[in-house]
């Protein structure tokens, strides 16, 4: 969950930094608050959700709000689902092979389905060239062509 | 006035926020710009609440197992 939530983040271009999971057990009031206020001490330092990452609350709208379809996509979610019961049958749970098998296979999903849809609502717009497209997704202008590729093939 | 964060966090009923609660009653202080999601195990986070939290405006996201 955490790792696919940090590629979610990488892709939108929203800093990893601003998601954090750790653990305390109901014993453990002090170290609660110390992990919390740490935790906001690092946020405050961070600034503003868009400021450091450079990004203007529209275009982070847009980009959270395709992030958003791609956690409700069916496809998308089956293939979350396997490679948690491919992890659990491997039995491997260190960050590396976690890290390793979300890179491998939920990466080149998220980026494609993210970029899909910023696409898709972008040209519903109106035409733009390539080089607009990539700079309001932040993707490659590579990866913007193979969308556009597979967009026209599902056309015909 | 400086900047105050906007912080959402899930806890686990049974970890964190049984943590909370008993910071809460030691009067330890912590700070009072989080928001607090309580579920009923960790495991039921998912992605999309993440991304949700941040659709809606929050400066950043804590998940407390």
């Amino acid at each position: 969950m955490a790792e696919t939530v940090r590629r979610i983040l990488d892709t939108v271009g929203i800093r990893r930094e601003r998601f954090y999971i750790d653990w305390a057990s109901a014993a453990e009031g002090p170290r609660f608050v110390k992990l919390l206020t740490d935790f906001m001490e690092r946020v405050r330092a961070l600034g503003p959700l868009g400021e450091p990452e450079g990004l203007s609350p529209e275009v982070l709208r847009f980009r959270l709000g395709a992030a958003r379809k791609l956690c409700e996509n069916m496809q998308f979610r089956a293939q979350y689902g396997n490679l948690a019961k491919e992890i659990k049958k491997l039995g491997d749970y260190s960050p590396e092979n976690i890290e390793a098998l979300v890179e491998k296979k939920l990466v080149p999903q998220i980026r494609k389905r993210i970029f899909e849809a910023e696409v898709k609502e972008l040209l519903a717009k109106g035409p733009q060239s390539l080089e607009a497209l990539a700079e309001a997704t932040g993707a490659a202008e590579e990866e913007i062509s193979g969308i556009l590729k597979s967009l026209e093939k599902g056309k015909k | 006035m400086g900047f105050e964060p906007r912080i959402l966090s899930f806890l686990c009923n049974w970890c964190c926020y049984a943590a909370a609660d008993s910071a809460g009653v030691a009067r330890f202080s912590y700070p009072p710009n989080n928001r607090v999601i309580r579920i009923m195990c960790t495991g039921r986070m998912d992605p999309r609440f993440v991304v949700e939290a941040f659709y809606v405006g929050s400066d950043g996201v804590f998940v407390g197992g």
